[in-house]
């Protein structure tokens, strides 16, 4: 029996926009780069799941999610204060029922990588997260 | 009553293995699938960028510390964690664990 994997960005996505300690960055969360800079935004993408069980039954989803500040405050503060409450409101994850079980929230990385493809630099921390999980 | 667990130091094992040629020799065998992985998901992500002349985009190399894998493209960085204009690709990264192996950020990487 194949179990299936799960659709892990939108299980973060909407773990984020309704995470209500998030509410005050005015923070937008998608798998896509915004339109508008203005705002703070918070990119997720899913850059791998490992199977470690058969038949897909619990996989580990590798997950990169960039922490952008907005143009209004360019700011190292306001780029980690961000990406700090990321980390805060995915935890979590693993209390919460939703469409599947989440046994684990790992951060292996949290790193600041300003962007320079804009002029100037927009800051950015670039969390990584492996989440175990299962349908 | 239980003992008490006894815990010997061994300050210089890890110097010590560390000069022991086949203690790198089985960190590179280690490492292999992961350079195998990380060539492969170069390709994919279509490296090479910005090359070097004459260096491959994924090398392995013995170092004092141990073995490294370096991607050499000029444009390594960007590959590795994307960019508003770019998906990250995460070549490394994700080689090291399709290799089962634990990646452990560090500042010197």
């Amino acid at each position: 029996m194949i179990v299936g994997l799960l659709d892990m960005e939108a299980i973060v996505i909407d773990k984020l926009t309704n995470d209500v300690d998030l509410d005050g960055f005015d923070a937008r969360f998608s798998t896509e780069t915004p339109k508008s800079f203005t705002r703070p935004w918070v990119r997720v993408y899913q850059l791998d799941a490992i199977a470690i069980a058969p038949n897909d039954a619990v996989n580990n989803y590798f997950m990169q999610l960039d922490c952008y500040a907005g143009s209004s405050d360019n700011s190292t503060l306001a780029a980690g204060e961000l990406a700090r409450a990321v980390r805060r409101a995915l935890h979590p994850l693993t209390e919460m029922a939703s469409e599947g079980v989440v046994n684990l929230v790992l951060f292996t990385g949290h790193r600041r990588s300003p962007d320079d493809a804009l002029d100037p630099p927009r800051q950015r921390f670039i969390l990584d997260v492996e989440i175990t999980a299962h349908p | 009553m239980a003992r008490a667990a006894q815990v010997t130091s061994l300050p210089v094992l890890a110097a010590e293995l560390s000069r022991q040629p086949s203690y790198k020799d089985e960190l590179e065998r280690r490492a292999r699938p992961a350079v195998a992985a990380a060539k492969l998901n170069a390709e994919q992500a279509g490296a090479p960028w910005m090359d070097r002349p004459a260096e491959p985009t994924i090398v392995m190399e013995r170092t004092p510390l141990g073995v490294r894998i370096t991607n050499t493209d000029f444009g390594a960085w960007l590959m590795e964690f994307g960019s508003i204009n770019n998906p990250p690709h995460g070549i490394l990264r994700r080689a090291i664990r399709a290799a089962r192996l634990r990646f452990i950020p560090s500042e010197t990487t």
